[in-house]
């Protein structure tokens, strides 16, 4: 009775222990995915940005379609639930600061060259973005044993 | 308490964007003159919900927020005590106390 009732329980442990691995290397394998789309959309509104600052004149609508997007992007890190917020938010405002707190209005606009320090800080911030993303997910998913770490089983961020 | 909302969507508009009056009609200084300095020596207490807007630009956040201090319309203290933030995106709350906390008041000619 005792050897067959343990001979269960440790099966179905096996069981639990396996499915819950399965999950979690599943939910890995889609926050890396949807990471990897978020870098594709950051090197786009890098592309855009420059694009803007380097035109004959400044286009509000442009401009809109550049801050909406980082919106985006912003709403997709939040919905991923992976970064305290305070891991994230401050690249996100060093981005939008060098997308639009200078020469972001008509009455400022100057059109920029290949070396104007606008493109450069837009480019530097786009890179210290993708770089603190890729770093939180790699401190939740270690390359190496056990994996996974306790941070990547707890949601954090707000509801 | 003497508390007011203002919830920049639809009391002031969906697209906030630029700087100066002369930027266009949804211009942060617009929102600083307009909305904000009337008020903001006389309420005890007032939100600031930016939900609903779209495309927050640094320029107009700046202007709007850091402005309070450094067109002399409230000290950096009062503004951070009186002012309250909602918004569903941290990023904006952060960049906007961050103006507040580092706009220095004008010298007066």
């Amino acid at each position: 009775m005792w050897p067959q009732f343990i001979t269960w329980l440790l099966v179905i442990a096996g069981w639990v222990v396996v499915h819950f691995l399965g999950e979690a290397r599943e939910r890995r394998k889609e926050v890396r995915s949807e990471l990897d789309e978020i870098f594709a959309k950051l090197r786009e509104i890098e592309a855009a940005a420059c694009s803007l600052h380097c035109a004959e004149e400044f286009s509000g609508v442009d401009g809109r379609h550049v801050l909406v997007s980082l919106e985006s992007v912003e709403r997709r890190i939040l919905r991923l639930r992976l970064f305290d917020d305070s891991e994230f938010s401050r690249p996100i405002v060093s981005l939008r600061q060098a997308i639009s707190l200078k020469n972001f209005t008509t009455s400022e606009f100057v059109k920029q060259d290949g070396e104007s320090p606008v493109l450069a800080e837009i480019s530097w911030t786009t890179e210290e973005l993708i770089d603190a993303l890729d770093s939180g997910y790699r401190t939740r998913y270690p390359e190496r044993f056990p994996y996974y770490s306790k941070q990547a089983f707890f949601a954090t961020g707000k509801d | 308490m003497m508390m007011k909302t203002i919830r920049v969507a639809t009391d002031f508009s969906r697209y906030p964007a630029g700087r100066f009056f002369e930027d266009g009609p949804n211009s942060g200084q617009r929102f600083r003159e307009e909305y904000l300095a009337p008020i903001i020596n006389d309420e005890d207490r007032i939100v600031i919900d930016f939900d609903g807007a779209r495309a927050y630009g640094s320029s107009f956040l700046e202007e709007a927020f850091g402005g309070l201090v450094r067109e002399r319309r409230t000290s950096k203290e009062h503004a951070l005590r009186v002012l309250e933030f909602h918004s569903s995106r941290p990023s904006i709350i952060a960049e906007v106390e961050g103006y507040i906390r580092e706009a220095q008041p004008k010298t007066e000619a």
